[in-house]
Order: structure tokens, then sequence, then C-alpha cells
């Protein structure tokens, strides 16, 4: 523990993400349903998990829970070492800008703005001179072949491109956290493994890429699989000893 | 910039939702014209009298005092006032200026009848600095016969000749030479002038004959018959030259009222008088006296219209927020996208803050664009002559961009509250929902609205009825089938004649002629009573003959009119009912009137009553009628008007006649003739003008309100989404939709309703308290406006919700 008030997580290799007993629940109607249970988490530097489960079993909670959107009721999140679960509003959203990158089924890119600005639209909340912006962009356009159509707006785009606009924009201010929550799902088979490749390809960079799915043929081309059901980890494969 | 990013993403949210965002720029266009029509039109009032250079340091002098019972505040002062303010340290200059008759002016070339001729002292240029076109400043009234003239006199006597060293000849015999030519006195000005003589010419006159009608007035301080301004020195205060002005002024009043009474040896009763000044500026808005040269406004009207343009800004930006919110779910995703990617709070209240304001200033070209195509429109409304350059030029309209930016960001606040305070997450799968307290808002600032709206065509209405009410108000005179033809103070002879051409027509049913016709100033004489002769009263004179009084198809209710219009009866006179009851006369007994001011002989005149006439609303019914009499015309005396009254159902024929007579009497001259029920609808031109003024207003805000219900609509539509489309699949139909899917939408117009009528109906009383003779307003006046409101609810709920639970439905 650290003596500034934040417990720090105490291991020789800070974890990217863990967790300990977390517990989120939603109440309607005086009825309160458990949506996760005591949920613990590692996940280290560099990884490429997903998280794999069925409908209602809590993927989508803890998606919000690790990507500092949601706050759980109980338990304790840290975050690169640091106790995460306790910080203001404003705090988690400097955490966020610039260090967590996310990518969703429905891509909700920015319907108004080309492909280049819905790219650097992350860029804008970080402390970029305009010159930095649009060399990042371009540079995360390149990698991800998508400079021939950097002036489309997203309804011009198939869902593919739409995907990989998506997750030119999470990763372009490299992010050292890529959550994806169920990023084929909206894809034929074909575009779907093409996206797995590709965020296959942003973990050889460094980045820790979690993916939530319900499908365990996508679950199965990462690194390690964490099953939930119910609100409960059931079962963690695949997890490198520290 | 992140600035230009949100620029961008605003432009094209407009291009890609055209319906709505073009419906909210219109919204805001529309306010905003309205608005900056309305601060131009205060604008140009509240700066009456400011386009004269130094207009800081220049004063008019008025006179206030008692004679008898009658109180007096005039903005006309004795003509020997000007020298003791001379006199005065703290007085740079001084000048008098003159009012002349309306009179026939000649040219070598051309005639005119002028209503604006002018006599002024030397200085008059030294005080209203003007553009000259033609001509010095500094020489322009040197000489005892120059005279100034304006561009339009101008072009009238002289077309495009060149005026300088002209000669002007004046009914009067006066000669004048043009030495200066001046722009047009601007349309905001308190006076108004074609022409400026020099006073001298006029002076020297009187003082070479004595016998002249007016000569008495020059050195009498009991005569106010000039105005009398002044520029004060910078350094002086215009209180202290106020303090010395009435010692030294009611000095020399004082004695003139002990030497005009002394003679008689007649107690005067109680006489006073004394002088005030008044700031040039403030005549306009402020000025409270009678014998002003044009009509003044009342400075409540320029907080009522200053208020009508804060609230017109208020609705408009309550619009906006209604209207760029009613569509939230559009932005969910966007704000969620830029909330999930580190925008703050901050950010995302700067991003839809800087889109207000752009709409803002979007909407302020527009309005700008629709104010230059709107200001003839209006110009005619108001009866005024503004121009927006004029205004748009000034430097303080710095204003209109700050006024701008601020409605941007009122109409921004909201909007950017509400959006930045969403919950990413839930916004960006579609979870979040509308919440309760939104409706509420919305429905609270559309009742608003509605209060608003009803007000404002409640008091339109009154207004209409109050105008027509006063312009139906008997008047002692019938102002149907009648005209009155101007003719000068001149050349009588000409006018006999133009007469007795007509008596001979059988569309005409009388003739009579007349010094002053209804709407004139007519000039007042204080006359004492054979029967009390302590009391002085002032009565307006007019010289009429004897067929004045059928031509005008007044009512006598007692004795009538002279019999003869000879030498020997020219002594008698008919007064009106209110100049009876003020000099107590209600017995049968006989009375007989002494003529005290303005003598310029020793020998009193003195009149007998022959008869009294129903009260006549010379200047409408809004003022308490004049004590009026009635003198016998003569040669010597200055009848110079005809009023010709036609058979029932001729006065066209008649009018045809008339200008076939004038054409072959007065060859030379345009005919120059006012209907008398024209002359009747000017004195409630103020009226007429305030009730199109609410007219307009309220549509303004019927079309307003009809916005704000749109976006109200489309709001409810969303807080029912969910149940609307389980309706839907479950094949309810479109009419059950519509009504389940509006309810909540009719209860805050009903609520709008119920509050504005009471406070419609306050205001509107509040609005006729103000008047002597008011209309009782009827339950029309409240129907019409609900009725207005409910069908043009009904048909934004079928149309505008109609369409919106269409597309939640069936989408």
């Amino acid at each position: 523990m650290s003596g500034n008030g934040h417990k720090v997580y105490d291991f020789e290799h800070f974890h990217m993400i863990h967790t300990r007993n977390l517990v989120k629940g939603y109440r309607s109607h005086e009825v309160e349903t458990p949506v996760l249970i005591n949920v613990n988490i590692d996940i280290g530097d560099g990884e490429y998990v997903a998280i794999a489960g069925p409908s209602g079993s809590g993927k989508s909670t803890l998606f919000n829970i690790l990507g500092l959107l949601e706050q759980p009721d109980q338990g304790e999140l840290f975050f690169r070492g640091r106790e995460v679960s306790v910080l203001s509003d404003r705090y988690r959203i400097k955490l966020r800008r610039g260090h967590i990158g996310y990518v969703f089924r429905q891509f909700n890119l920015v319907d108004e703005l080309t492909v280049a600005e819905n790219v650097e639209l992350p860029l804008l909340y970080m402390s970029l001179s305009r010159k930095q912006r649009k060399e990042m962009v371009m540079e995360s356009l390149f990698r991800f072949k998508l400079d021939h159509i950097r002036k489309s707006f997203p309804r011009q785009l198939t869902g593919l491109q739409q995907q990989v606009t998506a997750l030119a924009r999470a990763t372009v201010f490299n992010p050292s956290l890529l959550l994806a929550d169920e990023p084929t799902g909206n894809l034929n088979s074909t575009g779907g493994n093409e996206i797995l490749e590709l965020l296959s390809a942003v973990n050889e960079t460094g980045t820790t890429v979690v993916i939530f799915t319900n499908s365990m043929q996508d679950a199965q081309k990462t690194q390690r699989i964490i099953q939930l059901f119910d609100g409960h980890v059931v079962t963690d494969m695949g997890q490198k000893g520290n | 910039m992140r600035f230009l990013n949100f620029i961008k993403t605003f432009f094209r949210t407009i291009l890609l939702h055209s319906g709505f965002s073009l419906l909210t720029l219109l919204g805001l266009s529309i306010g905003i014209a309205m608005s900056l029509l309305v601060l131009i039109y205060v604008y140009y009032e509240a700066n009456y009298d400011r386009h004269w250079e130094n207009s800081e340091s220049i004063y008019r002098v008025y006179s206030y005092g008692e004679i008898g019972e009658d109180k007096i505040r005039s903005a006309v002062t004795p003509l020997p006032l000007s020298d003791v303010l001379r006199e005065q340290e703290g007085v740079a200059t001084a000048t008098r200026l003159v009012p002349g008759n309306r009179k026939l002016v000649s040219s070598d070339y051309l005639k005119s009848l002028e209503s604006y001729f002018f006599y002024a002292d030397t200085d008059f240029f030294d005080i209203f600095e003007m553009p000259f076109l033609l001509g010095e400043p500094e020489n322009a009234l040197k000489d005892s016969n120059s005279v100034v003239i304006t561009f339009s006199a101008a072009q009238r006597l002289f077309g495009q000749r060149n005026p300088l060293g002209e000669k002007l000849t004046l009914e009067n015999g006066l000669e004048y030479i043009v030495t200066a030519m001046v722009e047009d006195v601007p349309a905001n000005s308190h006076m108004r002038f074609d022409f400026i003589g020099n006073w001298l010419q006029v002076e020297n006159r009187m003082r070479k004959d004595r016998t002249l009608p007016q000569a008495g007035m020059l050195d009498n301080w009991l005569y106010l018959n000039s105005y009398t301004y002044f520029k004060s020195r910078d350094t002086a205060a215009p209180s202290e030259v106020l303090h010395q002005l009435s010692i030294d002024a009611v000095q020399k009043v004082d004695a003139q009222i002990v030497a005009s009474f002394k003679e008689a040896d007649q107690s005067p009763g109680r006489i006073y008088l004394n002088f005030g000044i008044q700031p040039i500026h403030d005549i306009h808005l402020y000025s409270q006296v009678d014998n002003e040269m044009g009509p003044v406004a009342n400075p409540d009207y320029i907080a009522f219209f200053t208020a009508i343009a804060f609230f017109i800004l208020l609705i408009t930006a309550i619009n906006f927020m209604n209207l760029t919110t009613a569509k939230a779910s559009r932005r969910f995703k966007e704000v969620a996208v830029r909330k999930y990617f580190g925008a703050g709070r901050r950010f995302l209240v700067y991003q839809f803050l800087t889109e207000a304001v752009v709409y803002s200033f979007v909407a302020l070209f527009v309005a700008l664009v629709l104010v230059e195509l709107l200001l003839p429109g209006f110009n005619t409304v108001f009866g005024i002559g503004m121009t927006s350059t004029g205004f748009i030029q000034q430097p303080d309209t710095i204003w209109i961009l700050v006024i701008t930016m601020l409605l941007g960001v009122l109409s921004g606040s909201y909007p950017a509250l509400f959006f930045s305070g969403l919950k990413p997450h839930l916004a960006i799968n579609g979870v979040m929902k509308v919440k309760k307290w939104g409706v509420v808002m919305r429905g609270l600032l559309v009742s608003f609205q509605v209060i608003l709206s009803i007000s404002l065509i409640v008091l339109s209405l009154g207004m209409y009825g109050q105008w027509r009410f006063l312009e139906d108000a008997p008047h002692g005179f019938d102002d149907q089938d009648a005209v009155v033809l101007e003719w000068g103070s001149m050349d009588r002879e000409g006018l006999r004649n133009v007469k007795s051409e007509l008596k001979s027509s059988e569309h005409v049913n009388a003739i009579g002629m007349a010094e002053y016709a209804p709407g004139d100033d007519p000039s007042v004489i204080s006359f004492r009573s054979s029967g009390d002769s302590s009391q002085v009263v002032l009565l307006a004179v007019n010289y009429v003959d004897s067929g004045y009084f059928d031509a005008m198809d007044v009512t006598f209710v007692k004795g009538g009119v002279w019999e003869a219009e000879t030498d020997s009866d020219k002594a008698q006179v008919v007064i009106n009912a209110a100049a009876a009851r003020f000099l107590g006369y209600d017995k049968n007994e006989q009375l007989t009137l002494e003529l005290v001011g303005g003598r310029s002989t020793e020998e009193p005149y003195m009149y007998t009553v022959a008869g009294v006439i129903e009260d006549l609303a010379f200047a409408g019914v809004k003022e308490a009628v004049r004590p009026m009499i009635f003198l016998q015309e003569s040669a010597s005396n200055r009848a110079e008007h005809l009023i010709v009254g036609f058979n029932s159902g001729t006065l066209e024929k008649g009018v045809e006649e008339l200008n076939r007579v004038w054409k072959n009497e007065v060859p030379d001259r345009a005919i120059k003739l006012k209907y008398l029920s024209e002359i009747k609808a000017d004195f409630y031109s103020e009226e007429r003008r305030f009730a199109n003024i609410a007219t307009m207003f309220s549509l303004l805000a019927l079309v307003l309100t009809i916005f704000g219900k749109i976006g109200m609509a489309a709001f409810v539509v969303q807080y029912h989404q969910k149940h609307i489309f389980i309706r839907s699949l479950m094949a309810a139909p479109f009419i059950h939709l519509l009504e389940y899917g509006l309810r909540g939408y009719w209860v805050y117009i009903l609520f709008g309703m119920a509050v504005g009528l009471p406070v419609s109906s306050f205001l509107l009383h509040v609005w006729l308290s103000g008047f002597e003779l008011a209309y009782v307003p009827d339950w029309t006046t409240y129907l019409l406006p609900i009725l207005v409101l409910c069908l043009t609810s009904a048909l934004v709920a079928y149309f505008a919700g109609g369409r919106e639970i269409k597309k939640e439905a069936y989408s």
C-alpha cells in the first residue's frame, strides 16, 4: 500500500488491470438484480484477452467498469497499479483520455464527421498541436489502409470499413489498453476475421487488448479466455503466471 | 483547432438534418430580425435631435404659469425673452423661432402653398448647425431680407435651378432673397422647417406700422408666440442660467401685468408667468408642454417596445433550446463517443455554446437581410422614416454583436448542460431515456409562450377596439361628405370667387370659411367676461363665416349664428359649450366679452355672444375640448380654409367639381384638399399605429409559439417513444397513437391559456386606463385568441406531432 491515500497493487510488475471482488447490481422497482458477483481478474501488460459469455452474463457491465465508465458497487479496481474505483468522474475522464481505446459492436462513428475527422476525434481532447494531430491521423489511416476513404462519411462506408475506422480511432493515440465490445457482432465472418486479425496486430505493438464476446470462435483467436456466466468468472484459460 | 471541428460538425448537422435545423435557424432569424427592428425604432425615438452639432448644449425655453383658472405650460414664449436670455453669462447665443402662417410663396418660376415658413434671428444657424448645400452659414441670415431654404423647398419653388440669390415673394407682401440652401431637417427632429427668413424684416415692418394686428406682440411679455432656444457656454451650468433668467424675466413680466391692467383700473385676477428650460434632446420624449411643433412620443411606449424586444429574444432563445434538444437522441451517440474518448464536461459545454453562438451569428446575418427587406413596410406601420444604415453605422451598434453573443450563450446554455450531463455508456446504446422533467420544463416554456401570445393578441384586439371607439365617438361635427380646402392667408378675393362658384354646384350642400380647420392648433387670446371683470379666460380663437356652422353640420345648443355679416354685427360671436361652461354662461342673459391681450389700440374690442354650439372636438376626443370662440371672418381677418359639405352620397362627384372650379379660378396653383374624415382619422393615427404594431408583434409571437409547440410535440413523442412503438406493433390505429403520443402536450397549452386570459385582461385594462374615454372590451376579444391558439396547436399536433409519431412507430 502506498501512503498517499490510494491503494497501489503491490506486485513486482503492475498489471494493466487488477480487480478484487467486484460486485455490481442494478436496481429497478425495488428489485435488485446482481450482474457481477465477486469478479477477480488480472490482466497483464500486452495481453490479448477475450472475456466470453452468453447474453446476460455481465460482459457489458464489466466492459463499462473496466473502461472506467461505471463504478462497481463493491470491490476494488486497479488500473496500472492505481485504485480507480474511488476516483471522481473528472479523474477517470483524465485517465481515459489518451490511455484507453474503445471499439463497439455498433461502430458508433459520428455521422457528421469524415473518416479522418472521426479518427482525429480523441486527439482533440489531448494537448496536441494541429500538426501533431494531422501526422498521427495520417499515420493511423495508412496503417489501417483507410487513406483512400479518408474524406468519406460513415454512411458511405461498408460495415467492415466503419469498424476499421472505429479501430483506427481507438488506437490513433497508442492507448495502453484497448477494449472491444463484440467487435465482430455486426459483421459477416470474413469481416469479423479481418477485425480480429487487426486487433491481434494492434496487440503486437504492445497494446493490451481485451475483447468482450459471446462467440467462442472469436475468443479462441486470443491468447487467453476468461469465461463469465451469470456474473461469475467461471474459467480463466491461458493466464500467464506473474 | 477544436473550435473549427465544432463549427464543421455544426454545419454538417444542419445539412444532414436540414428540416429541423432550418426551422431552428428560421426561428432565430425571425426573432433577431424583429428585435432589431424594434431596437432600431427605439434607437430612432431615443435619438431625436442628436444630429445637431453640440446638441448637448442646446436648450429650449418654455413658459408656465396661470391666467385666472387657466394653467399654462407652453413651448412658446414671449418675443422679448431672447434679449434677456442673451444677457445671461452662461448663454453663448440665443435665437427666436417664430412660426409663420401657412402661406403662398412665389419665386419667379413657381408658386407653392407652404406650411413650414419660420422666421428666426441672425444667429439661428450658430445654434442649429446643419449641412449647408449652398451658401455659407456665417452669412446666411446676415441681411434682414435673407432666407435659408431646404433642398425640398428649393425643388418646389425653383425646380432644378440654382436658388442662390433668387427672390421669394410671400403673400403677406414680404420679399426675401435666398442666401443658402440646407439639407432637409432630419425626420427625427422636434422641429421641421422649410424656410428660415430673417425675423428682422418682419419686426421692422411692425415697428413702422403699429396698426398691424400683430404689432402689439413685439414687446409684450404676455403674448406667447415664439420658440426660444439658446446654446450654453461650456463652463455654464444650465441651472444657473435658469435661475438668473427667472429673476430677470419675471420682473419684466410682472411690470407688464401691472402696466396692462392698471389703465383699466381692474384687478387682473391671478396671473403669473415664469420660464423653464429643457435640453433639446429631451423634447421628443419628455416634454410635457402644449404648442409643440410636431407630435411628441410617450416614453412609456419606448419602455413597452424595449420590453417587447426583450421578450421576443427570450422566446427566441427558448425556442432554440426547445428545438435543439427536441431531437436530442440524434446527438446522443456523438456526445457519448466524444465522452468515451476523453471529452470532459467543459469541452462539451464549450462545444454546444460555440454551436449556439455560431447559430446566432448565422441567424443575425439572415436577420439583417430580413431587416433590410422589411424596413420599408415597418416604416409604414410605424409611420416614421428609419434607415438601417443610419442605425448600423452608429458606433454603439456594437451592442448588436454583444446581444447576439449573449443570445447565443443563453440559447446554448440548456443544450450545453443537457448534453454534457449525459452518461456515455447509457447514451451510446440508446438506453438513455427522455426524462419527465424535460417534458415539464419544455411544457412550462410553451405555457409561457402561450401566455405571451394571448396577451399580445388580446392587447392588439383591444387597441383596435379602442381606436374604432375613439373614431366613432361623437365629435360635434359631421366628417362624412365634407372636405377642407387649404388656401393660405392672403388674397381672400380668390377664395371668395372659388366659394361663390362652388355655391352654385348642385352637389354642394353648405360651404363655409374658417381660419382653422379641425386638427389645426388655433391661437389663444385672453378675454374678460363683462359680467365678471376679475376673471380673465383664455379662449381658442377661430375666424369663420356664417356658412361654417352648416358646412361642419354642428348643432346649436343655444341661440344661433349671427344674422348678417354687416359691419354693425361684427361684434356678434359664437362660443362652444366648453367656453360657456368656463364662463358660467348658463342663464338667458346677454353675455359680452372683452378682448384683453394683443391690443395695439386703446379702444377695447367688445363681443356679444349670439349662440352656443355643442362641443367640437377640434383635436379629437382624446383631449378635453378647449373653450373656443368663433369670431366673424372679414376681409382684414384670416380665413385660410374653405369647408365644403356635399349632399349625402355625392362626395366623389363633388370633389371632381371642386377640382374643376379650382382649375378655372386658380390655374397657377396646385389644389390642397383633405377629407374631413381623413383629418378625423389623423387624430387617432397614434392609436392606429400602435394597434398595427401590436398586431404585427402578436402575429410574430404566434409564429414563434408555433415553433415552440413543434419542439414540444417532438419531445413529448420521444418521451412516449417506447409505448408508441409497442402500440404500433399491436396495430393500433394512427389516431390512437397520435392521441397517446401527445399526452401532456395539451396540458401545458391549456394551462398557458388559463393563465394568459386573466393576465391579458389585466394588461388591457392597464392600457385602457390611460385614456379618458375608453371602451369596454367584450368577450370576443378573449375568444378569438383562444380559438386561434387552439387551432394552431391542433395543426401542430396533427402535422408535426403526427410526423414524429410515424417515424417512431413505423421505423
